[in-house]
């Protein structure tokens, strides 16, 4: 049923930078499974986090805010964070909050992992 | 003649009778618990939802709302209105079920009406005055800083929304919000 689907995370670990695909939507329901995956990604200090958020169809001010506070514990560990193929309604989220400005985005996995690459 | 046509020479926003089909075909397919509390009135300008539920009631009115705007006739005038207004909704009920209810759960209404150049959205809870929601402080608000966990709502439902009311009329609450459209 639309926007019923639930959120499905796919991983890959490359080195020391994990790439994770999310499909879905993140709301108030899903919100929590990928917390409690942040929270791995955060105790492995140094690791560096590709998001591919392509299949996101949807995204709310509890999953964005969900998203930011985890990205920050992740930094505070000297990890890095950075997006990739955002549709174009998480990436209009992404706008309305201000956040558009203090994230990295690319177009493609190669572009976001040269980055994390370079720093 | 385009069925839109027609139905606005005869002051209709939509099809009523369609979109009434169609979100009881949705409706036939909620959980029993959601289906027992939900009522919903339509005409051919405007909506009501009601429900009693929480947080994760969002779903099922989000569905809803998504077959109503998608089902009049104003997705041309801007690629993100019918996202944006369910998004609006959303950070509007999530607000009632994090601030209106002490157990975060309550009544809900939703009514909107469609005019000619712009939507009205009235979003009402039954929430006990000391516990609603502050619109007015929060209005004023911004984020503590860009990483925090909350605080986004008001700013998603301000940058969409054109013009924002907040009244308390005897146990209600509601939340009024007109978005402008090219009709």
């Amino acid at each position: 049923m639309e926007k019923m689907d639930d959120l499905q995370i796919f991983q890959e670990k490359k080195g020391n930078m994990l790439i994770l695909r999310l499909k879905g939507i993140m709301d108030s329901s899903t919100c929590m499974q990928f917390g409690i995956l942040f929270k791995e990604i955060a105790d492995h200090p140094g690791m560096h986090l590709i998001l591919n958020l392509k299949e996101l169809t949807y995204i709310n001010s509890i999953g964005i805010g969900t998203i930011v506070s985890n990205v920050r514990k992740i930094q505070n560990t000297d990890g890095m964070v950075c997006f990739y193929q955002v549709s174009n309604e998480v990436k209009h989220v992404f706008d309305l909050t201000g956040l558009s400005n203090i994230f990295f985005f690319f177009d493609d996995e190669d572009s976001a992992f040269k980055f994390l690459a370079g720093n | 003649m385009n069925l839109n046509i027609f139905l606005k020479r005869r002051g209709c926003m939509f099809d009523s009778k369609l979109v009434s089909a169609i979100l009881k075909d949705y409706i036939s397919k909620f959980p029993a618990k959601d289906k027992e509390s939900l009522t919903l009135e339509i005409d051919d300008s405007s909506i009501v939802i009601s429900l009693i539920g929480d947080i994760h009631s969002l779903r099922i009115i989000n569905v809803l709302v998504n077959v109503i705007f998608k089902n009049v006739d104003i997705q041309n005038s801007d690629q993100f209105l019918v996202f944006d207004l369910c998004l609006a909704i959303e950070e509007s009920l999530i607000n009632i079920f994090k601030h209106s209810y002490p157990k975060n759960c309550g009544q809900v209404e939703l009514r909107v009406k469609f005019e000619t150049d712009r939507i009205v959205i009235k979003v009402s809870d039954y929430g006990e005055k000391g516990h609603s929601f502050n619109y007015a402080e929060q209005l004023k608000k911004t984020p503590e800083s860009e990483f925090s966990e909350s605080g986004r709502g008001m700013m998603i439902i301000k940058k969409i929304i054109d013009d924002i009311k907040y009244s308390t009329d005897n146990d209600r609450n509601t939340l009024l919000l007109i978005k402008k459209w090219k009709g």
